[in-house]
């Protein structure tokens, strides 16, 4: 049975690092004006308690079923994608879920970022070790002879990024930026004297999804990359990541495989990567032509929210999309109430903390911001400014404190 | 030895430097006017703008930060970008030769 002590303390760190993320993702777009094809904050208020009834009932089904947590994370795989869900915390439509089980979600997810994370939930050390240093090892033994050398194939690795980029396009129409939910950056891992860091992008043949993307070249993406040891490369909770240098830059060598098959030959991969193009171009046109049929891009967005979860639904012998018409029909009902925040543009600083506070207290904070209140957030602001001094990259503006006194 | 001028600054978002025809985008609809090795100029981009980026050597956008979308994209396809800088798209003219440097977010006019 997988314990977790002081629980309580678990489940604040996870606010607190999602409150920290969805605060830099906000600082990073601006004013919400770059969101595509809609403000988050729109899709998550609509889907969040469906969501979360729902991960509530599967959890309970499979419990009842005698899963253990450890097999319940074997069928989710990636930690990533429960951080995603993350997001939906802040939603107001939450309110509609009981506390009692929004409780049992907040400790199970911790629990399960434990187990797909070796223990790093948070990605305090900055990586995501989706694997052990024993799996790593005997990756690398197995499949050294599909190893492709930079030096002496560079068309290769170039083509290797161009594919990967067009991978991640792809998801980001999928998912609507929220590629997350399909990609699994993991890693970096020591190995000898190199550093391995894995690119995996999971159920891409998502036809049951979208019926236009059926015929996608490959359902599972991964690409194991060596490094030299100098290589700088950190992972966010929610899965982004920061390089210095570049990936295409710095990788020495890497193992490609497509649906588990080793890609070794240039012709192949080119062939792949026309194949990805047209798949990814035909899918541009759709949505381009359908960027004005708002009930269209909002069912889409609806649907991506439960697509990701149907490892869970078919393990209990249930279709993922049987929930949808019930989504739709309150989305329907809801969608003009949806108040989109925008903290930094003309909101003043203490409405600002305001929110912030709401982000990080689950929505349940009901005091007025004082003094306390904006000493808390200069702590925090204290603590993002230590994350990103200790951080290699550029901290142009992760600052609450700037962010404020920029209204 | 062609006269560069220093004409904008920016966040540096993808390191490395690059040297091309600058290609104003400002929609989707227009990715058509890219042509391989341009340099894409545009507000943000956002996903419908991959059939430019895939032909473009480096991406110089108005807004963002370092977790925006051209960003991130062009790190992982290792080509220089350079975000923010507020005002490329008024300044620039497509077919002006650029050079850009993302290590440092600065834009060159080559003359």
């Amino acid at each position: 049975m997988f314990e977790i002590k002081n629980l309580e303390r678990e489940i604040n760190k996870l606010f607190y690092t999602t409150g920290i993320l969805i605060y830099e993702t906000d600082m990073q777009h601006g004013d919400g004006r770059n969101y595509w094809p809609f403000h988050p904050v729109l899709l998550d208020s609509l889907v969040a308690p469906f969501v979360f009834e729902e991960l509530y009932r599967l959890f309970r089904t499979l419990e009842r079923r005698r899963y253990s947590l450890e097999k319940i994370a074997g069928i989710i795989k990636s930690p990533t994608k429960i951080a995603n869900y993350q997001y939906l915390w802040p939603s107001s439509t939450l309110k509609l879920v009981s506390s009692e089980k929004k409780k049992y979600l907040a400790e199970i997810f911790v629990k399960l970022l434990k187990i797909l994370r070796n223990k790093e939930a948070y990605c305090e050390k900055f990586r995501n070790p989706v694997r052990n240093d024993k799996e790593v090892k005997k990756y690398i033994r197995e499949n050294k002879k599909y190893l492709i050398e930079k030096n002496k194939k560079p068309e290769m690795a170039k083509i290797l990024a161009k594919l990967e980029g067009l991978v991640m396009s792809y998801c980001e129409i999928l998912y609507y930026y929220m590629l997350d939910l399909s990609r699994l950056f993991h890693g970096p891992y020591q190995y000898q004297d190199k550093v391995i860091f894995a690119k995996e992008f999971l159920d891409l043949k998502a036809g049951k999804m979208w019926d236009l993307v059926k015929d996608f070249p490959f359902d599972h993406f991964q690409e194991v990359g060596i490094y030299p040891k100098e290589m700088q490369i950190q992972v966010f909770f929610m899965g982004h990541s920061h390089t210095k240098p570049s990936f295409p830059e710095a990788i020495e060598s890497f193992v490609l495989k497509l649906d588990g098959k080793p890609i070794t030959n240039l012709r192949e991969m080119k062939q792949y990567y026309r194949n990805t193009s047209k798949a990814v171009n035909k899918l541009v046109k759709y949505v381009s032509a359908n960027m004005k049929n708002e009930e269209f891009l909002l069912k889409r967005g609806l649907d991506l929210f439960f697509y990701p979860l149907k490892s869970l639904y078919e393990e209990v012998g249930e279709d993922w999309r049987k929930i949808l018409p019930k989504v739709y029909e309150f989305a329907e009902k809801n969608k003009s109430k949806i108040r989109i925040p925008n903290p930094w543009g003309d909101w003043d600083v203490y409405k600002a903390a305001r929110f912030l506070f709401k982000v990080i207290y689950r929505n349940n904070y009901r005091r007025p911001i004082g003094k306390k209140e904006i000493e808390f957030i200069k702590e925090i602001e204290k603590n993002s400014r230590k994350i990103y001094e200790q951080s290699p990259f550029p901290s142009e503006s992760y600052s609450i404190i700037s962010a404020l006194s920029y209204l | 030895m062609p006269k560069q001028k220093i004409i904008l600054k920016g966040i540096p978002a993808s390191p490395g430097i690059a040297k091309g025809k600058a290609k104003i985008i400002l929609d989707p609809s227009e990715n058509h006017k890219m042509r391989e090795g341009d340099i894409l100029v545009t507000e943000m981009t956002n996903p419908l703008f991959v059939p430019a980026i895939q032909k473009a050597k480096a991406i110089i956008t108005n807004v963002g930060g370092l977790t925006s979308h051209a960003a991130i994209i062009s790190r992982e396809l290792g080509i220089p970008c350079v975000v923010a800088t507020r005002k490329a798209t008024k300044i620039l003219k497509d077919g002006d030769r650029v050079k850009i440097d993302g290590t440092k977010g600065e834009i060159f006019l080559i003359k």
